[in-house]
């Protein structure tokens, strides 16, 4: 048969491994604002005990947790969804659509309408979710890029939006 | 109300738009396939197309096939070997990229391999087949015959029609519409014309058929101004591909009607592009059509026409309203062309004697009109002038 051929698919290692950062400073990020921010905080309060979401690339792509530890305090879980108990599973249905949220040429809520997430679990604790993540990515962009990536760019004082988001930022880095 | 039956079928799920091809490994994953094998033909492969389709498989895990043969026309031999690759390989899937004998052998392959490949001489007809099929994904690309999302397949000259052929998946991503044939690419949008416009006026329409057709009329009527002005702009061909593919969601819900069956006909004895002839003969297959029928006049009135000009039409000009629009795009699409796209059958080298011949075709391929009246039509299309 002259014109087959085998496809052996390849892999998108760039783009992967900006997903992977991009993933795990935002889990970080989202650990830090927790103990910033008092709306984020109070998020996370209005969540079960123990609630763990996931947000991560199919098939085998890069994936965030985050979720209340034993004592409610909201940590970032790492990368392996393996043995835990997930209440919130947010999936990007391939790394392209990745890459177009998180170089921010769609909004999580455009992507959600153009059917690139796949949400599994409870609407109102996904929802709750996606405030947090708009609310980080506030404070991690500059607002000529966050008015991009988040539904309603929030104008906060002057004091909230620099010190929390050197706060955020240092707290991403150094992990604590 | 009249108590009526409604009879309306449409599994064919679609995703178009930006990366739209990127969804495929995801999207095979919900049909239980992982191994597909991706078909698509020669001018697709010379136009450097299935590249992206290999992208698309980047990162997903999964492995695929690539064949890159198929010819002009689908043919038994063809999908035989085909259907043993298939088997061999250990596929679950049947992707088709490309135009019209793409998706027809990958039709026929499904036939052969969900069942047995002698079920292609035995499957050959109308609702002959009676199981679901493997999973199959089309991708059409701007060269297509208007039959992709359609439950029909032509194999070595034989029809078969199955719901059971239309695809699970359509894809319709920009990328695949660079640099089109605009002939063969206007061809394609007349046979979508003439499927809702004749979805429309069928008796067995309904509201279902209605609401796809008369959303693909009004989708063509938008987009196709702007493919005509740039012929490179990938949104409005893309555009004109999704009101195919609704327009053949209609036509599989009722039989070809009298435009469909004579433009074929034409097409098949004088080797030109079906759609050239359905082109030709839509504003005289509609005048004889539209004659008695009011309710179709309507409702096809209110697709073609705007808005503010609803309110200034008497009912009684709705027909011709229609008909003057079919002309008035046939010579937007003559300008466009420099011509190119003939107005009339005297225009082309079929020839006036040839015209009984044409009726006799599509008669005896299951026209259910007098030889007369398709006579008369057919010389309306080739002279160009009015049926009355």
């Amino acid at each position: 048969m002259g014109q087959y051929k085998d496809i052996t698919p390849g892999k998108k290692r760039l783009k992967r491994l900006y997903t992977a950062i991009m993933l795990w400073f935002v889990g970080r990020a989202i650990q830090a604002a927790a103990k910033v921010d008092d709306e984020v905080k109070k998020e996370f309060d209005s969540l079960p005990d123990q609630f763990l979401f996931s947000l991560g690339v199919s098939p085998n792509g890069p994936r965030m947790l985050v979720g209340k530890d034993i004592s409610g305090c909201v940590k970032y879980m790492g990368q392996n969804p393996k043995g835990k108990k997930i209440h919130v599973d947010m999936t990007i249905k391939n790394l392209e659509a990745a890459i177009l949220l998180f170089t921010f040429q769609e909004s999580t809520a455009m992507s959600s309408c153009h059917d690139r997430l796949s949400v599994d679990g409870d609407i109102p604790s996904a929802c709750a979710v996606v405030r947090v993540l708009d609310l980080v990515e506030i404070y991690l962009l500059p607002k000529i890029i966050a008015k991009l990536a988040v539904k309603r760019y929030q104008n906060w004082s002057w004091d909230r939006k620099i010190l929390n988001r050197a706060q955020i930022y240092l707290r991403a880095i150094l992990g604590v | 109300m009249q108590e009526s039956t409604i009879e309306f079928i449409c599994p064919v799920k679609t995703n178009a738009g930006k990366k739209a091809l990127d969804h495929i490994p995801i999207e095979l994953k919900a049909l239980d396939a992982e191994h597909p094998i991706i078909i698509t033909d020669q001018e697709t492969a010379n136009k450097g197309l299935s590249k992206y389709m290999v992208k698309a498989f980047n990162d997903s895990g999964m492995q695929a096939g690539l064949f890159e043969g198929v010819p002009n026309t689908a043919d038994a031999n063809t999908i035989r070997s085909l259907s043993q690759k298939f088997l061999y390989k250990g596929f679950d899937a049947i992707i088709a990229v490309g135009g019209g004998a793409a998706m027809d052998t990958a039709k026929g392959l499904n036939i052969a391999v969900s069942g047995s490949p002698d079920d292609l001489n035995q499957y050959s007809g109308i609702n002959k087949i009676q199981n679901r099929l493997k999973p199959f994904i089309a991708v059409p690309t701007a060269w297509g015959n208007g039959f992709e999302v359609t439950q029909y397949a032509f194999v070595d000259n034989k029809a078969y029609a199955s719901p059971y052929l239309m695809p699970d998946l359509v894809v319709i991503d920009p990328v695949m519409f660079k640099s089109p044939d605009i002939q063969l690419m206007l061809s394609s949008v007349m046979i979508a014309l003439t499927h809702a416009l004749e979805a429309v006026i069928h008796p067995d329409s309904n509201e279902f058929i209605d609401a796809y057709a008369v959303a693909a009329i009004q989708y063509i009527k938008q987009c196709l101004p702007q493919s005509l002005k740039n012929p490179k702009n990938k949104q409005s061909n893309m555009g004109l591909t999704s009101a195919a593919a609704m327009a053949g969601c209609a036509f599989s819900n009722v039989t070809p009607g009298l435009i469909h069956r004579l433009g074929k006909a034409a097409g098949t004895l004088f080797k030109k592009h079906s759609g050239l002839c359905m082109g030709i003969l839509l504003p005289y297959g509609l005048e004889y059509q539209l004659q008695n029928d009011k309710t179709s006049s309507s409702k096809l009135f209110h697709a073609v026409d705007n808005f503010d000009q609803r309110a200034k039409t008497s009912p009684n000009a709705y027909k011709q309203k229609v008909i003057d629009y079919i002309k008035s795009l046939q010579n937007e699409i003559a300008n466009a062309t420099n011509d190119a796209i003939p107005k009339t059958f005297q225009q082309t080298e079929i020839s006036k004697s040839s015209l009984p011949a044409i009726a006799q075709k599509a008669i005896d391929n299951g026209l259910n009109i007098d030889k007369e009246a398709c006579i008369k039509v057919l010389t309306a299309a080739y002279d160009g002038t009015s049926l009355a």
